[in-house]
């Protein structure tokens, strides 16, 4: 399947991720939460993890459909890895 | 969601482990809601979570090895639990809300403005009997009802508007105010002007029906100024063919004497006040008020003066609680003469009355012939008024026959 056929990522278990700015990320789709400090939080979903870098990061709220972190987000970085 | 949190409370809580990512995945899985996560140290954060969740996470607490302190409690569960011992308190709070509520749906107090003809305690009567009085429910009122009640069954009233306002009945009307005398086409009957006293006829002016006196003429009391009744006379004017009955309407004014006598006794029964005085309070509805002090002065004279008033709750809201302020003074009795001059003042006083109800009617006073005597048992005052007397008493009147005295043949 191409990339550009992918309509609906909930079903292939990708992760999405919802930036607002660099300020507020909303991720869904997501197993857990492998790490997380104030200046860095790990993400793992099926097949990717996701890692969140900057300052001050909170997360505001954290359930198992979705989460939230505000903070000053410097880098996003998304790794593929077979789970 | 924030609002449904704090009704069932949370708490705000450090947690302290190695596995602390760990531990939010176990209670993700579990469906339990885990918010403002916040990190404080490399191995502590600060998280919120609901108060009855905190339960369920023993098991994951347990897994992960996870060490939790509470460090702020919020909600309503925690609100009661602190003050409890209050619940009195806050349980009068709910019970008078609660009250007012109800009893807001009652009216418990009619305004009526615009009335002059028609007392306030007529208008109000006739609400009660139609059960739209003090104490009845909003809903059974119905104002363009009432209105129209109110125009059939009071003829003065030519307009009115009511309205509800909070517990208040605002009632306005306007009024016609009828003539003194009603009466119906059918019923009139024809009536002369008759003398109100004996004396002359100072002057006369007749606007109707025809006059029986001429200024300067001596009359008597009873004896008719102005005769109910017109003659009508053909056309040559020398004979009258008829007499047209024309209820009498004139201004005529008698001058005379009314004769004034007054006899006062010396002795007479004054109250000497002790200076006992008592006042107290008591509360309750219109018709009964309840006294908290129960013993009353008894068989002791005394004076006692009431004064009921409606409770207003913040000056604006009335509520259905009347107070009653009672003043009571003790008192005796004991015997006293008059003096001279308190004699000559009471008979002044009494002059004075009399010669003001005259003035009421009409009466001029143009002299005063008046004596006071003054003896061992009392005053007496003797004299004549003497006045200009507007007539205004009536009499049925006899309109005369025709007699005809043509002479019918040639």
């Amino acid at each position: 399947m191409a990339i550009n056929e992918i309509e609906n990522p909930l079903l292939l278990g990708t992760i999405r991720l919802t930036l607002t700015g660099t300020h507020c990320a909303l991720v869904e789709n997501f197993k857990g939460i492998i790490e997380y400090n104030d200046e860095m939080v790990i993400i793992q979903s099926r097949k990717e993890r996701l890692t969140l870098r900057g300052t001050g990061l909170q997360i505001p709220y954290y359930t198992r459909d979705e989460m939230k972190v505000l903070g000053a987000i410097e880098t996003i970085e998304v790794k593929d890895c077979c789970v | 969601m924030m609002i449904w949190n704090w009704l069932l409370g949370f708490v705000t809580i450090v947690l302290r482990g190695d596995e602390l990512p760990r531990f939010l995945r176990l209670c993700s899985n579990k469906g339990l809601l885990v918010w403002n996560v916040c990190h404080r140290d490399w191995n502590e954060i600060q998280v919120c979570m609901r108060k009855s969740d905190i339960f369920l996470a023993k098991e994951a607490l347990r897994k992960t090895r996870t060490q939790i302190k509470i460090v702020k409690r919020d909600g309503l569960p925690f609100l009661v639990f602190r003050y409890r011992k209050k619940v009195v308190y806050f349980g009068s709070v709910v019970a008078a809300i609660i009250v007012l509520m109800l009893l807001s749906q009652y009216i418990w107090r009619i305004e009526i403005v615009g009335n002059s003809y028609l007392s306030e305690e007529r208008l109000i009567t006739y609400l009660e009997d139609n059960t739209c009085g003090v104490g009845i429910k909003k809903q059974r009122i119905n104002p363009p009802e009432l209105e129209k009640m109110m125009l059939k069954d009071f003829p003065e009233i030519i307009w009115n508007s009511i309205s509800i306002h909070g517990t208040t009945l605002h009632i306005s009307i306007k009024e016609q105010i009828p003539e003194d005398e009603i009466r119906q086409e059918e019923d009139t009957i024809d009536r002369d002007l008759v003398a109100p006293i004996r004396g002359t006829v100072q002057s006369i002016y007749v606007r109707r029906g025809t006059a029986a006196v001429a200024v300067g003429d001596k009359v008597k009391k009873g004896d008719p100024l102005v005769y109910g009744w017109i003659p009508i006379y053909n056309d040559s004017g020398t004979e009258i063919v008829k007499y047209y009955g024309a209820d009498a309407d004139a201004d005529v004014y008698v001058t005379g004497k009314i004769s004034i006598h007054n006899e006062i006794n010396r002795r007479h029964q004054n109250r000497l006040y002790s200076g006992k005085e008592r006042r107290y309070i008591y509360y309750g509805s219109l018709q009964h008020q309840y006294n908290v002090i129960p013993i009353l002065y008894g068989k002791i004279q005394h004076t006692s003066m009431n004064s009921i008033r409606q409770v207003y709750l913040m000056d604006t809201i009335p509520l259905p609680i009347y107070r009653n302020i009672v003043r009571e003074r003790e008192f005796t009795f004991y015997d006293e003469d008059y003096t001279n001059d308190e004699l000559r003042a009471l008979q002044n006083r009494f002059c004075q009355d009399f010669i003001e109800k005259l003035a009421e009617k009409g009466v001029q006073i143009t002299d005063k012939n008046v004596m006071i005597s003054y003896g061992k048992n009392g005053s007496v005052m003797d004299g004549e008024l003497h006045c200009l007397y507007p007539a205004s008493e009536y009499a049925p009147s006899t309109i005369p026959e025709v007699i005809n005295t043509r002479n019918d043949t040639l």
